[in-house]
């Protein structure tokens, strides 16, 4: 492999696209603001200068009208890489979404396929207020046809979106706004990560903590916190919702017994029940030696007060009060 | 206090069992260890004992019944003394005192529900322990696993049996040695601490349930004959043909070569079917087929294995090379090689590597049997008894002897034409038994 260097996660995003963008001439890039403004947090910088106007399309602001024409176009056999300014828009395009782009593929008995990437920046932490800093991930894998990605570090963003743009039905990838300006090593050239494969990001014995997206950090703040009074805290990256890693969910609650399931969304209503049910449908519910614990934000809007923006999210306190719990 | 009986858990994988029937009633008086009921495992059928002196109070259970394993069956008390309600009482120290127990771990009622973890509730189940027993260490008054593991560390291990007995005669599992897995204290560890007179009461139980049943271990020959054949007869998809020869003239042949000679050098009716053997699959290349995967491994030597019967099992040796042996030699090695099967002082040199078996139990009458393939052979012939029938040849009845041979072979290597072929042959031969001889 090509060498590492450290690069921000939004600056992986872009190696991505442009990488793709250079290998593959169906791909192409579509949104508001993407060109001249380099998008509303910079991601596309450059990239209209690289590929000019007919690859890096600047829209009107119309999510359904932008969003449909990416649909067309990927039946007929362009990939087009689609950004929503806030994952929160999406609300306006759900007809295109999940009508038509998720079931295209099944209502034409294969004939046709949407090979289409939404990229769209999500999750709060940036005092955008109520209606720019949800994680709605939940309302997408919901919907049967949609793959849904939630990268957590600037190397899965990277391989990730290669993945998610050769991948032949329409991709949900919803990247960590929080994020974009923290760094990572990401290796130099081509590399892709698979879908469906959990990562590991720390080993334990006592406590597993199941999680993705912009609470990961936070997971491994509060393990390394626990881990100076002896309580070992594994900490499991999901990086895709769909398709999920079972083994690894299953494996992890049968290992340490204990579960702690955290996500930055809402935490009624939200995935981590999903995961819940995954493992005490399994015969890791005999493993269990505790309640398992979610932590999720609370069922409120989310406040523009800084102060009590930073309450309603999960922080690595009550992480690691919510590992306490279980203990 | 009344004292409980329970479904006792002979073995690991025993989680239920049937009460037969009782054999007491309710008002009888029972001594300690006096089997009050007989159970039935998936296994074996045996009587289960009183933990304690006393009258048979109540019996939970109608005969036929079937129970999970150390769920309380039957008390046993004092006449008259009060059980507690299976269902719906408290918990005999509830009635005594009505307000809220102080202890946080006081002893719930049998049959109420326990709060625990899912994994304490699969280790208690695992080892053997009650989950009542146990003292509850979360917070929320529940048991978790190390609550479990705590109480096991604490106590000695011990099957439900051996606590059982070991409560009904009052002794401190504390004091006793385990011999049972990982030092765990088995019902027979109790023999040597309880005083004489109960050392003989669990002397005369255990006398009568050995008259019952009895276990012997297998020999290794037994296993490895158990292994074999089982795998032998899963693996193969196996089919057995019959094929009914006239042996007359064999007889006679025999005879005729045994003309003077001494007891012990003679050649017998088996020596003669495996000659005729080794010929036809000397001329049926198929019958020396093994399968290796998907690939058949042709051998060229004509090797024949001889079942030979001894009292602990059996065993095949191998006679090598039969096609360049004349019969009198054939019949030599072949005694000597059963002499040392049942001697026991066969070699690994003189088993393996067999084409296919002979294997006759003519001499016990046998009218027909399906022999199982010795693997890898593609093959075994069953020789049966050659027995006295009426024939009708040209229109005349003549009295002949006719013999069974089964053929049973491997449906992968072989298939029925062949196997016919085979038989049709060994016919021949041996109703045409001078060209045996050449």
């Amino acid at each position: 492999m090509s060498d590492m260097r450290e690069i921000t996660y939004k600056e992986a995003v872009r190696e991505a696209m442009c990488e793709e963008m250079r290998r593959d001439e169906t791909v192409y890039f579509m949104g508001e603001d993407i060109g001249a403004y380099c998008g509303a947090f910079g991601v596309s910088k450059g990239m209209l200068e690289e590929f000019g106007p007919s690859r890096v399309i600047e829209t009107p602001i119309s999510e359904t009208a932008f969003v449909g024409a990416g649909v067309g176009s990927a039946i007929t056999g362009m990939r087009p890489i689609v950004e929503l300014m806030f994952s929160d828009f999406m609300s306006v395009c759900y007809d295109q979404i999940i009508n038509q782009a998720a079931k295209m593929h099944f209502m034409f008995a294969g004939k046709v396929s949407v090979p289409m990437v939404i990229r769209t920046p999500a999750g709060g932490g940036t005092g955008a207020a109520a209606q720019h800093s949800q994680s709605l991930e939940q309302m997408y894998l919901h919907i049967p046809g949609l793959k849904v990605v939630v990268p957590s570090t600037p190397y899965d963003a990277k391989g990730l979106l290669k993945t998610a743009i050769r991948d032949n039905n329409t991709v949900m990838f919803l990247e960590q706004k929080r994020l974009y300006n923290t760094k990572g090593m990401v290796p130099d050239g081509d590399y892709t990560i698979p879908f469906g494969v959990a990562d590991t990001k720390r080993e334990g014995r006592d406590v597993s903590i199941i999680t993705y997206g912009r609470t990961v950090q936070m997971s491994l703040q509060a393990a390394e916190k626990l881990e100076k009074e002896g309580i070992s805290v594994e900490v499991i990256d999901l990086r895709t919702l769909v398709p999920l890693d079972k083994e690894a969910i299953i494996a992890t609650a049968r290992k340490t017994r204990r579960v702690v399931i955290v996500h930055e969304a809402v935490k009624y209503g939200g995935f981590g029940g999903e995961l819940v049910s995954t493992i005490v449908d399994s015969d890791a519910f005999y493993y269990l030696d505790a309640p398992i614990k979610r932590v999720g934000a609370l069922y409120c809007p989310v406040p523009f007060n800084p102060v009590l923006e930073t309450n309603t999210f999960p922080t690595p306190e009550t992480i690691e009060a919510a590992v306490r719990e279980v203990l | 206090m009344a004292t409980e009986i329970c479904m006792p858990k002979n073995g690991m994988d025993m989680t239920e069992g049937t009460i037969v029937r009782w054999l007491k009633n309710e008002g009888d008086h029972v001594e300690k260890n006096e089997p009050v009921m007989e159970i039935e495992t998936d296994k074996i059928t045996m009587e289960a004992e009183s933990p304690a002196e006393g009258v048979l109070l109540k019996k939970l259970f109608e005969d036929g019944a079937v129970v999970p394993v150390l769920q309380v069956v039957a008390y046993v008390g004092e006449a008259g003394e009060a059980i507690p309600d299976a269902k719906t009482a408290p918990a005999p120290q509830a009635q005594e005192a009505p307000a809220p127990a102080a202890r946080p771990s006081a002893v719930p009622a049998p049959d109420s529900p326990v709060a625990a973890t899912p994994y304490a509730r699969k280790l208690a189940k695992d080892r053997g322990v009650d989950l009542h027993d146990i003292p509850p260490g979360g917070r929320h008054g529940e048991i978790r696993g190390a609550d479990v593991e705590a109480y096991l560390d604490a106590a000695p291990r011990a099957t439900p049996l051996a606590r059982a007995m070991a409560a009904g005669l009052g002794i401190d599992l504390k004091g006793v040695a385990g011999s049972g897995c990982r030092g765990k204290i088995t019902s027979a560890d109790l023999h040597p601490a309880p005083a004489a007179e109960q050392a003989a009461a669990v002397d005369a139980v255990v006398a009568e349930l050995e008259a019952v049943i009895q276990r012997r271990k297998m020999t290794g020959m037994r296993k490895v004959i158990a292994q074999r054949m089982f795998s032998s007869h899963s693996e193969i998809p196996p089919v057995t043909q019959n094929i009914k020869i006239d042996v007359t003239d064999l007889l006679d042949l025999r005879e005729k070569i045994n003309l003077g000679r001494e007891k012990g050098d003679k050649v017998s009716v088996n020596d003669m079917i495996v000659k005729a053997v080794a010929i036809v699959i000397g001329e049926q290349e198929r019958f020396r087929m093994t399968l290796e995967g998907t690939e058949y491994v042709l051998h060229s030597r004509i090797n024949v294995g001889v079942a030979v019967g001894l009292d602990e099992g059996l065993l095949v040796p191998v006679v090598r090379d039969v096609d360049k042996k004349g019969l009198l030699q054939l019949a030599r090695e072949t005694k000597e090689l059963s002499r040392r099967a049942r001697d026991g002082k066969l070699t690994p040199d003189d088993m393996g590597d067999g084409r296919i078996t002979v294997s006759n139990i003519g001499m016990f009458g046998t009218h027909s049997f399906t022999p199982i393939i010795n693997q890898p052979e593609a093959a075994i012939v069953g020789v049966c008894a050659a027995e006295d029938e009426l024939v009708l040849a040209d229109g005349q009845v003549t009295a002949r002897k006719r013999m069974m041979i089964c053929l049973t072979y491997d449906h992968r290597i072989l298939n029925g034409t062949e196997a016919c072929m085979f038989e049709s042959r060994l016919k021949q031969l041996l109703e045409n038994p001078v060209s045996i001889l050449l």
